[in-house]
């Protein structure tokens, strides 16, 4: 019955149906054209998982390749790394020594010209208003941002605009550029709360006061007020800057 | 009996996995070689047919993009992309009790010593009729991850070996009096076979004239996926709807070059 079946599909081939022009007649599928029967997937893009203590015949059937017996054929054994056996490991035997300064560095966020310069060709910064650290966390031109961030000189070449900008640092060459086409590259600092309030305001119930300048990184931030009374930390956050300026005016 | 079938299946299988590659040499798979300038030949247009769905005549032409339905067949991907929907699609809701679940008496059945029988806990343990199972199955999702890049490129291999196949119909648009079955079905020819219907939206009337017919799918342009069209043997088009096809996918595939 079967191989009638089979014989009767073989005889249908493809070159019955017709041709493109005409009016087109379709015939019911064959065996040999793609259908839900016919998938497969490419030879060896699975494995097929090995099963542990399964029969003589697996090859991994007695003892599952633990070995025979003993703590390491049992379940959850654990063998420290630095294990010698029960003499007293040299980890132990030697003082704890030196020292990491790592969780001080202050890591900035790269941000280089040929991004500013896309936004800026896109219309989603303009550069005739000052760009500040919060123009491009709203973009999302970095990831969060832990100290702030720095612009660096790649696609120098190519970036034509006057702009005003305030980041925390800048490379020796990003500075030049900006300047040689008239703009301004004011390096600012923040805090971590400062920081914070600058990119989320809207997470503040109240104005943060601004942090001095340490006195380690007096040298990079010059406009800045340091030492014990600074002027930022007494007038209080940035919005109250403003809006002196703003009365003063 | 078995012996005869199992021989029979052995050889559909051997001329499947020959004739297939002549088949597709024939039907004109593989016949670009897309290792040199891939995007310029893919720019290019076929000039396919539209048919009127009444008469069946032709009324006139339309560009298909060569990006979607002109593509190499890849029936691993197929394969991957149908396993990917059958998973997603599985309920997922089989359930048995262990241990810890099963509530029923733990008193000891019998007293330990003295009966002759085995000794036993409780009467509901793994090896007891109708106790607990020891790792039972429990409601969870099927589904796991396919790319998004690739379901696009299998949606395309879909299309592509539907025409390769003589099996893609493009129609002017449905014209359906009313919501009668037989009005749909007299329109149908016999040598469509099982077919799938996609039109923009699908309107009142194609609805109800097809929901009784087991040979007919219907969907929405949107619906559009690989399960369905390697279900059916014809793949019926709507102009509309294939207008609305080749501008999403090829919007698509622009995008990812950038």
């Amino acid at each position: 019955m079967l191989s009638n079946l089979v014989k009767s599909f073989n005889k249908i081939n493809i070159s019955n149906t017709s041709t493109i022009g005409s009016v087109r007649t379709i015939i019911y599928t064959n065996p040999n054209e793609v259908s839900l029967n016919n998938l497969r997937d490419n030879p060896g893009a699975t494995k097929t998982k090995i099963r542990l203590g399964r029969g003589m015949g697996s090859n991994k059937g007695k003892t599952s390749g633990r070995g025979h017996g003993g703590q390491k054929a049992r379940a959850g054994h654990n063998i420290p790394r630095a294990f010698e056996g029960g003499q007293t490991p040299l980890f132990k035997k030697m003082r704890k020594y030196g020292f990491s300064n790592s969780k001080f560095e202050r890591v900035y966020n790269p941000v280089n010209f040929n991004t500013l310069n896309r936004l800026i060709t896109e219309g989603k910064i303009n550069p005739n208003e000052t760009i500040t650290m919060k123009h491009l966390f709203d973009l999302n031109v970095t990831g969060s941002i832990s100290h702030g961030i720095k612009l660096l000189s790649d696609g120098k070449e190519y970036f034509k605009h006057k702009i005003n900008i305030e980041l925390t640092d800048f490379s020796k060459a990003a500075k030049e550029t900006i300047e040689n086409l008239g703009g301004t590259a004011q390096p600012v600092y923040y805090d971590r709360v400062g920081l914070r309030y600058l990119l989320k305001p809207e997470k503040f119930d109240f104005t943060p006061k601004r942090a001095r300048v340490p006195l380690k990184l007096k040298d990079k931030f010059p406009d800045h007020v340091t030492g014990y009374m600074g002027a930022f930390s007494t007038v209080g956050g940035l919005k109250a800057i403003d809006t002196e300026a703003e009365e003063s005016n | 009996m078995i012996s005869n079938l199992c021989k029979s299946f052995n050889k559909i299988n051997i001329s499947t996995s020959t004739s297939l590659i002549q088949s597709s040499r024939i039907i004109g798979f593989n016949k670009i070689n897309y290792t040199t300038s891939t995007n310029e030949l893919l720019k290019e247009e076929i000039e396919f047919p539209i048919i009127d769905f009444d008469s069946k005549s032709n009324v006139g032409t339309i560009q298909l993009s060569k990006d979607i339905f002109s593509r190499p067949l890849r029936i691993d991907l197929l394969h991957r992309m149908v396993r990917y929907q059958r998973a997603k699609s599985q309920q997922g809701t089989h359930q048995a009790l262990n241990m810890e679940r099963k509530t029923s008496s733990n008193k000891k059945p019998f007293k330990q010593k003295g009966t002759g029988r085995a000794r036993q806990g409780t009467n509901h343990a793994v090896q007891m009729k109708g106790g607990a199972r020891a790792f039972p199955p429990t409601s969870r999702s099927h589904a796991h991850d396919l790319p998004k890049k690739v379901r696009q490129l299998c949606l395309k291999v879909a299309l592509s070996s539907k025409l390769a196949q003589n099996k893609l119909i493009i129609i002017d648009e449905f014209k359906l009096s009313s919501h009668k079955t037989k009005d749909l079905v007299s329109k149908l020819p016999q040598e469509w076979g099982r077919s799938l219907l996609v039109d923009k939206d699908i309107s009142e009337n194609l609805n109800r004239s097809s929901l009784n017919v087991q040979k007919i799918d219907t969907l929405p342009e949107r619906g559009l996926n690989v399960y369905s069209i390697l279900q059916n043997d014809t793949l019926v088009l709507t102009r509309s709807s294939i207008e609305a096809l080749q501008s999403r996918l090829l919007k698509s595939s622009s995008s990812d070059e950038n």
